[in-house]
């Protein structure tokens, strides 16, 4: 009886408002916070070790990196410029922020060979600081003059506003490399298509996984999902920057091996890693 | 200093936001009976968003105005756009958003132009596919065979082809399977490696190890 | 130029015409090929609605715009005239700008159709579209807090939540009063709002197709319960409801579409095949 009444407590008691006290009851809160603080100890110590010059695992080359320079050389030679951009995401977006490495490099060689680069924007944030990016490109490669702010460009924060003003400008300025990288929509296959019409060698990466079939169909090199991430730090060549980079593939590695356990116990019937991973 | 106070200001917001997001004792921070300060915070991050636009508009009518001025290629074009984007900005301040003009403009004009824009999408799509559909090699065979069996699988035609009723559920049983399983595989393995790539990005930026935010090229 | 040297080197235009013809004729003239009701993401949406009890209170989100109309706008009106039907009351919000007023029309169009069908739909009692606010995904989070004051007690045509009887019920959005939320999404901002933010609630999801096949995982995750797959998904809905509409009459063309590409690419890998066996370099 006194059992019957204890679950009947227990069931009509309401769920705990924290979990330790502390933590919102919300699914993995607790393990996100432990998992984050691991994240940022992994990064801190691998950054450590490659300032150090202690040893670190190799990264693999990214093929498409390559390209980069192939297509800015190409556009050189044609005489045509280059056009760049990134749809979606605003400044706070870590595509975004992925998405500067690219636009500084190729930035500095479209500077270096002497190369206009137009850059198109849907958000008014980003490209304040997409002109600052190219114009401190412009003034390291000792060509300040070169640097025409009306070619950073805002267009609309409306999706197709922006696609129908990106189409129009590879259309009319026939640039030789298009380079579409960041995270995209629906917009992704009409830009793409824009390029290819006019003949520009296209180089897209993005993190967008529905719009990845659009761009391999159309692109001549695209990076999928991490490889954006992976190549905007392998782009900078800083050890703090690589050091961060390892420290994601370790944490790759980590997720994996939980992964495989979690299935097998689950297989089995225990639930043990769910509810750990739950927390 | 110009760039230091910037670099301290992402790390303390990040860890402040951090703290609203995983913290019930900061969730539940009251200023006030039932007004907590997560709310006030997060609406002067609106209200910083929405000042944001102007910097667009300047941008946007100081590059159209020296297009014209300097009357470049296609600057008629440039001043129809400054005609619309003021023209439209005007009518919204002088008779509402939810006046009739305000909205047959965007009946008439602003939804036509969207839906003719998403629909190129199906042009583009088999000019794409005619260009770059290819056998080249065994994994450009499975790409092919897979994207016709979910092309028909989705649409009444394929049904009428091989019916979901008959052996392997036709193409649209098959379909289902190739969408929940290998699909769904391949999407779970990328959003993880996304996940682990977008964090460490912010990690670093936070960190204050990618400065590119202010603008620089390091 | 042999005939597919010509084929490989054709000027895209073409394909474009033969796209149109085939799009256009099935929609004057429809063909009324047979659709087939998808278990596993049509329904679950359909039982959940049928499985309500009148005045049950869902919310609902138009993350798209006018672009994607063509898909969502069937579902948005099916999904919709199925809940003033049953009785569940329903809640707009609208995480698009740019679509905020069209979904609001879609849901005048459902009304007025209902209306001439003798069904009268109160605004305020069985419906309420509270639309668009500025803020993108920190104003959902801050509705998740405090619903009245995120959005300034103001609906979208400018009522006051005071005068809204439907409101009245509606002080937070909380599980008690939702009993699911349905999002009608083209894209970003969209389905991570939902199940970043409120990933305890019953997730339904209105997509366009091209993001089907990235949100399947989510279906299979049970982070979202049901999924209309863009167009077929509004024509099954239809079917469902016992009134077949714009999205069964447009499923003709989409057929005739996927076929086109189908010969085109099948003509593409033979102009491929013949020349590069006469050693002619293309594609």
């Amino acid at each position: 009886m006194a059992m019957k009444t204890l679950m009947l407590l227990a069931a009509e008691a309401e769920a705990p408002l924290t979990k330790w006290g502390i933590f919102p009851n919300v699914d993995s809160a607790v393990f996100g916070m432990f998992f984050g603080i691991a994240m940022i100890i992994l990064v801190y110590v691998m950054i450590q070790r490659a300032r150090a010059g202690l040893p670190i695992p190799e990264i693999r080359r990214i093929p498409g990196m390559e390209a980069f320079e192939e297509a800015v050389g190409r556009a050189t030679e044609m005489g045509r410029p280059v056009h760049i951009t990134n749809y979606a995401e605003d400044v706070g977006d870590y595509d975004t922020w992925a998405f500067w490495s690219y636009l500084a490099h190729v930035a500095k060689l479209c500077a270096t060979y002497d190369t206009r680069v137009i850059n198109t924007n849907t958000d008014y944030l980003t490209q304040a600081v997409n002109e600052e990016i190219i114009k401190q490109a412009y003034l390291e490669a000792g060509r300040p003059d070169a640097f025409n702010p009306d070619d950073v460009r805002y267009c609309s924060p409306w999706q197709f506003g922006y696609t129908m003003a990106v189409a129009g400008i590879i259309a009319r300025e026939k640039p030789a490399a298009n380079f579409l990288i960041g995270y995209f929509y629906a917009e992704s296959l009409i830009l793409a298509e824009a390029g290819a019409l006019v003949g520009a060698i296209q180089i897209a990466a993005s993190s967008a996984t529905s719009q990845l079939p659009f761009f391999i169909a159309a692109c001549d090199y695209t990076m999928i999902g991490e490889e954006f991430y992976a190549g905007a730090a392998t782009l900078s060549k800083e050890p703090v920057i690589y050091g961060s980079v390892v420290a994601q593939d370790i944490g790759r590695v980590a997720f994996t091996i939980i992964i495989i356990i979690g299935a097998i116990m689950n297989t089995f019937g225990n639930d043990a890693m769910i509810r750990l991973i739950m927390f | 200093m110009k760039r230091e106070v910037p670099m301290v200001l992402a790390l303390v917001f990040a860890i402040i936001r951090i703290g609203f997001e995983l913290l019930q004792p900061m969730i539940a921070w009251e200023f006030a009976p039932g007004k907590t300060v997560f709310t006030r915070l997060s609406f002067s991050l609106t209200f910083m968003s929405v000042m944001g636009l102007l910097m667009g508009l300047i941008n946007l009518s100081r590059q159209h105005i020296n297009t014209i001025r300097r009357k470049r290629e296609h600057w008629v074009y440039s001043v129809w756009l400054l005609i619309v984007l003021y023209g439209y900005a005007i009518i919204g301040l002088i008779w509402g958003p939810d006046s009739n003009t305000f909205i047959w403009i965007y009946d008439a004009l602003i939804v036509p132009l969207d839906s003719t824009m998403f629909s190129m999408l199906a042009f583009f799509i088999a000019s794409a596919a005619y260009r770059a559909f290819r056998i080249r090699n065994v994994e450009s065979t499975i790409l092919l065979v897979v994207a016709f069996i979910v092309m028909l699988g989705n649409v009444s035609i394929g049904e009428m082809i091989w019916s979901s009723e008959a052996w392997l559920g036709g193409f649209k049983g098959i379909k289902d399977w190739i969408l929940s399983v290998p699909n769904t595989a391949h999407a779970r393995a990328l959003s993880i490696g996304i996940f682990l790539g977008a964090y460490a990005a912010a990690i670093r930026v936070f960190l204050g190890l990618d400065k590119k935010y202010l603008g620089g090229t390091d | 130029m042999t005939f597919w040297e010509k084929m490989n080197a054709m000027d895209p235009r073409w394909i474009f015409l033969g796209m149109a013809v085939l799009l256009t004729i099935p929609v004057l003239f429809p063909l009324g090929l047979a659709i087939t009701i998808d278990q596993e993401t049509t329904v679950p949406i359909y039982n959940w609605i049928e499985n309500l009890n009148p005045g049950d209170i869902v919310f609902a989100d138009v993350s798209y715009s006018g672009g994607s109309a063509g898909e969502l706008g069937p579902q948005h009106k099916a999904w919709f005239r199925h809940c003033m039907l049953k009785g569940v009351k329903v809640v707009w919000v609208a995480q698009w700008n740019t679509g905020a007023q069209l979904g609001y029309e879609f849901c005048l169009e459902v009304v007025e159709d209902l209306a001439e069908e003798g069904i009268e739909v109160e605004y305020g009692v069985d419906w309420v579209y509270v639309g668009w606010k500025a803020g993108g995904t920190t104003m959902w989070r801050n509705m998740q807090l405090d619903f009245w004051d995120a959005c300034a007690k103001e609906d979208w045509v400018g009522n006051s939540f005071e005068d809204l009887p439907l409101m009245q019920r509606v002080k937070k959005w909380d599980k008690e009063t939702c009993k699911g939320i349905m999002l009608f999404t083209a894209g970003s901002p969209g389905v991570p709002t939902y199940t970043t933010y409120f990933h305890d609630y019953d997730i339904y999801l209105g997509d366009v197709a091209v993001q089907v096949p990235g949100n399947m995982n989510l279906l299979r995750a049970g982070q979202i319960k049901g999924m209309l797959c863009g167009l077929p998904g509004a024509a099954q809905y239809e079917i469902l409801l016992g009134r077949p509409g714009q999205a069964v009459k447009l499923m003709d063309a989409q057929s005739l579409g996927h076929l086109w590409i189908i010969v085109l690419v099948i003509l593409g890998n033979i102009g491929f095949y013949i020349t590069r066996k006469s050693g002619t370099p293309s594609g």
